[in-house]
């Protein structure tokens, strides 16, 4: 089992994506026209889940899915007809299942009462379905080894209800006999449409009407044929199958072609490539200096350096970005959970699952997401009857897309709602003592919602209300160094557009400079930059304030603060920064402005430890290292200094 | 380590220290951790850092504080030139550059020839020495490296 154990991650990782592809697949899974192909895919899916876990010794795993996979297995045999409690059960079982999963890999004790009872769950809704007590006890018998197939021997002996097999053969040599044709399935069909118009009213099944007129045909096989339906079926998957073994190849071949990189290893590259970038320039510095005769070639090879070096920073940027459907994938379910719950109908339409954002953001962005989208739920569609009242369709909408303009990625979770109602937030601001801006615009109010402790659901449910969602929301969103808008309008809706950078490797910031050292200050916390004169230079109890557009505002020296400067930098001569958090708005007292550019940042806890009021550090083109300012963790310093 | 102060050395071949200088005595540390021997630079200031932590360099992209064992243990001069030595340490898995007035030898070692540290007489407290070692008729005090950078006394690291 040691040798096996090296190998436990790698199957903990691929029964993960298994049961997401079941999910996801259960959920796309239309009951009125079922698509065998993706029936096929989640049978898959659990059979290898199954097989896996058994070869790992993953023994809750393995009896769980096998259930499962027996289930899917009569499914696609056509002789069990999903319907939706079935697919509910179904994706409560993925659940257990990815339970079980993070149980293994925490290696935390294992609850078999719950595998037992979503045993029995699959059961019971079986039987029910089926009506069929023995084919139950066949499914849930557990047999270790080889269940699948011993589950087919069972049937051809049974040979009552399971046509399927049996009855298969038999139909294709009856074809055969009557149309003496290798291509069975066209040939037989084209006899068919021939004979049918002469006998169109003989029987109401067209095609097995002309099995009737076939003079070769027993009577058994007619006897066979009048239980048609399943017959009819049970050739579609044979069909099928044969259709979906070009696909199937295809989908192997694309497995071949990517392979499992730990992110460590990639970041190290992304670090490296920065690394590169800045020895390049620092060659091109060099190189602008040559003036021997070596001087062209010099420059040329200089050149092809930096076409290099970019296209290699390019490519290494883009091995850490993934489809920003890895994400957006979680939120069918929980849509579909949400509405049952809440007996609202909504769909929920994903556009530009393709958009490509980077690894780190993508883990980050969920738990926001998730947030907005149950508020979109819960407060912003009406229920069903609410809705045909003011004319809507029954089925409310929430639409989420992501989209890159420029060097941002742009998110909206859009729904078709009633909308936020202004009045419910003022009151409900003014109840809890939060401050009304001014002036009181649409847009001042909707953004009240995301101060801590607001919430306007009428009673606290257990999907959202409790009020902690949208200030955290903001927060999150606000440390990826993104922001978030509302536009909502009465009756219509209410979109909510989340705007992110494409990485969160890269700043857009303002080098400054103070006590003779460089700063970045993040561009999107600045609201502007100023030379105050001395009017503007207001004094409380020593502590000096900036009168600017009409308000004041708290000052920090960032060289006494943070340079070391023991002495506080002449306003007068120096330059203030004006800079903006969800909290406050202060300025920041600087020695002059240096430009503005792109940085990368890197982590200052890597070797070193956490500084208060510095997010990270980067590196300059000269080789230096410039801290980059962490403007939220700033306002502490303004406390402290007033 | 307490295997090689257990005494087994006849198995247990030498191991290889760098000794390097700090003021007057002479300071030995295990060489395995030893990422690079550089020269010193300028480094990055760092808010409320105390005086010894001169700051951050970029190391090939990683940014790395630098320790001046010279200020933090009041021996020598902290001059910068261009003979300043900054020995980069790889200590759990992080990297610290710490300043020293310059590295002489590398010198291998018997666990056997390592003598237990008096409890006083160096500027390091006993809990960071190895112990004693003569090198000709010098006298070389062995640092535990690792326990003294990843200590609350430097500070580099969180504390647990």
């Amino acid at each position: 089992m040691d040798n096996l154990s090296q190998y436990n991650e790698v199957f903990f990782e691929e029964a993960q994506e298994h049961l997401e592809t079941m999910e996801t697949l259960l959920l796309a899974y239309d009951i009125d026209a079922p698509d065998m192909e993706e029936l096929n895919s989640v049978f898959r899916a659990a059979h290898s889940i199954k097989g896996g876990s058994d070869i790992f010794g993953f023994k809750a795993l393995t009896g769980l899915t096998h259930v499962m996979e027996n289930m899917l297995d009569s499914a696609r045999n056509n002789e069990l007809i999903l319907t939706t409690d079935l697919i509910t059960v179904l994706l409560e079982t993925t659940d257990v299942l990815k339970n079980i999963l993070s149980c293994y890999r925490e290696e935390s004790e294992i609850d078999w009462e719950i595998i037992e009872a979503s045993k029995a769950r699959l059961g019971a809704t079986l039987q029910e379905v089926t009506g069929s007590g023995e084919r139950v006890d066949a499914l849930l018998e557990e047999d270790g080894e080889d269940q699948g197939f011993g589950f087919f021997d069972n049937n051809d002996d049974e040979d009552e209800e399971d046509q399927g097999f049996g009855f298969f053969e038999e139909d294709f040599d009856v074809v055969k006999d009557s149309t003496n044709e290798e291509d069975v399935g066209f040939g037989f069909f084209d006899e068919n449409i021939g004979e049918s118009n002469e006998t169109p009213s003989e029987d109401e099944n067209i095609g097995y009407g002309f099995f009737n007129d076939e003079p070769q045909v027993e009577t058994p096989a007619q006897g066979n044929i009048k239980i048609s339906l399943p017959t009819d079926q049970s050739t579609t998957p044979k069909i099928l199958a044969n259709k979906t073994a070009p696909s199937k190849t295809s989908e192997t071949k694309s497995e071949a072609s990517s392979i499992r990189v730990e992110t460590n290893k990639i970041d190290k590259l992304v670090n490296l490539v920065g690394e590169l970038v800045i020895t390049q320039s620092m060659l091109n510095l060099i190189g602008s200096e040559v003036h021997e005769s070596i001087a062209d070639k010099m420059q040329s090879a200089l050149i092809e350096l930096e076409r290099n070096t970019r296209e290699i920073q390019e490519a290494v940027m883009s091995v850490r970005m993934l489809p920003i459907s890895f994400v957006f994938n979680r939120f069918p379910r929980l849509v579909r959970d949400l509405s049952t719950k809440l007996e609202k109908k909504i769909n929920l339409v994903i556009e530009g699952g393709n958009t490509e954002i980077d690894k780190n953001l993508v883990e980050k962005i969920s738990d926001p997401l998730l947030h907005l989208i149950r508020n979109s739920v819960d407060h912003g569609i009406e229920m069903p009857s609410k809705r045909m009242e003011v004319n809507k369709d029954e089925t409310g909408i929430v639409k989420l897309s992501a989209a890159q303009r420029g060097g941002e990625i742009v998110i909206t979770i859009a729904d078709d709602g009633a909308g936020l109602n202004r009045e419910r937030i003022i009151e409900k601001a003014l109840e809890k003592e939060i401050s009304l801006p001014e002036p009181l615009s649409d847009n001042a109010v909707w953004q009240l919602i995301f101060e801590a402790g607001f919430s306007t659901a009428a009673e606290v449910t257990d999907v959202s209300g409790r009020g902690v969602g949208m200030d955290v929301v903001r927060r999150n969103i606000e440390s990826l160094g993104g922001r978030i808008d509302i536009t909502s309008a009465a009756g219509i809706g209410t979109v909510f557009t989340i705007s992110l950078p494409l990485t969160l490797a890269i700043l857009d910031g303002m080098t400054v400079e103070a006590s003779d050292q460089v700063f970045i200050i993040p561009l999107v916390n600045i609201v502007e930059s100023i030379q105050p004169i001395a009017e503007q230079i207001k004094r409380i109890k020593g502590k000096q304030l900036l009168w600017v557009r009409e308000e004041y505002w708290p000052l920090i020296d960032i060289g006494k603060t943070l340079g070391g400067n023991t002495t506080a930098t002449n306003l007068e001569t120096g330059i203030v920064v004006l800079v903006e958090t969800s909290k406050q708005r202060f300025g920041l007292v600087i020695d002059s402005l240096l430009g503005q550019q792109q940085v990368v940042i890197k982590n200052l806890e890597r070797h070193y430890r956490r500084v208060e009021g510095i997010a990270g550090a980067t590196i300059m083109g000269d080789g230096s290292v410039a801290l980059i300012l962490d403007v939220d963790s700033m306002t502490q310093f303004i406390q402290l200094n007033l | 380590m307490a295997i090689l102060q257990q005494g087994n050395t006849s198995s247990m071949p030498a191991k290889e220290f760098l000794t390097f200088v700090l003021g007057d005595e002479t300071y030995a540390l295990d060489i395995m951790t030893v990422k690079e021997i550089r020269g010193y630079e300028p480094a990055t200031k760092i808010a409320n850092a105390p005086s010894y932590i001169k700051g951050v360099i970029n190391l090939r992209g990683d940014i790395v504080p630098i320790v001046d064992l010279r200020i933090k243990f009041d021996i020598g001069e902290a001059t910068y030139n261009e003979w300043t030595i900054v020995i980069m340490l790889n200590v759990r898995d992080r990297v610290v550059g710490i300043v020293v007035d310059g590295v002489s030898d590398v010198m291998n070692l018997e666990a056997e020839e390592i003598k237990p540290a008096p409890e006083f007489g160096v500027a390091f407290d006993s809990r960071y020495l190895h112990g004693l070692a003569a090198l000709e008729d010098q006298m070389v005090i062995i640092v535990d490296i690792e326990e003294l950078i990843s200590s609350d006394e430097i500070g580099v690291f969180e504390s647990a």
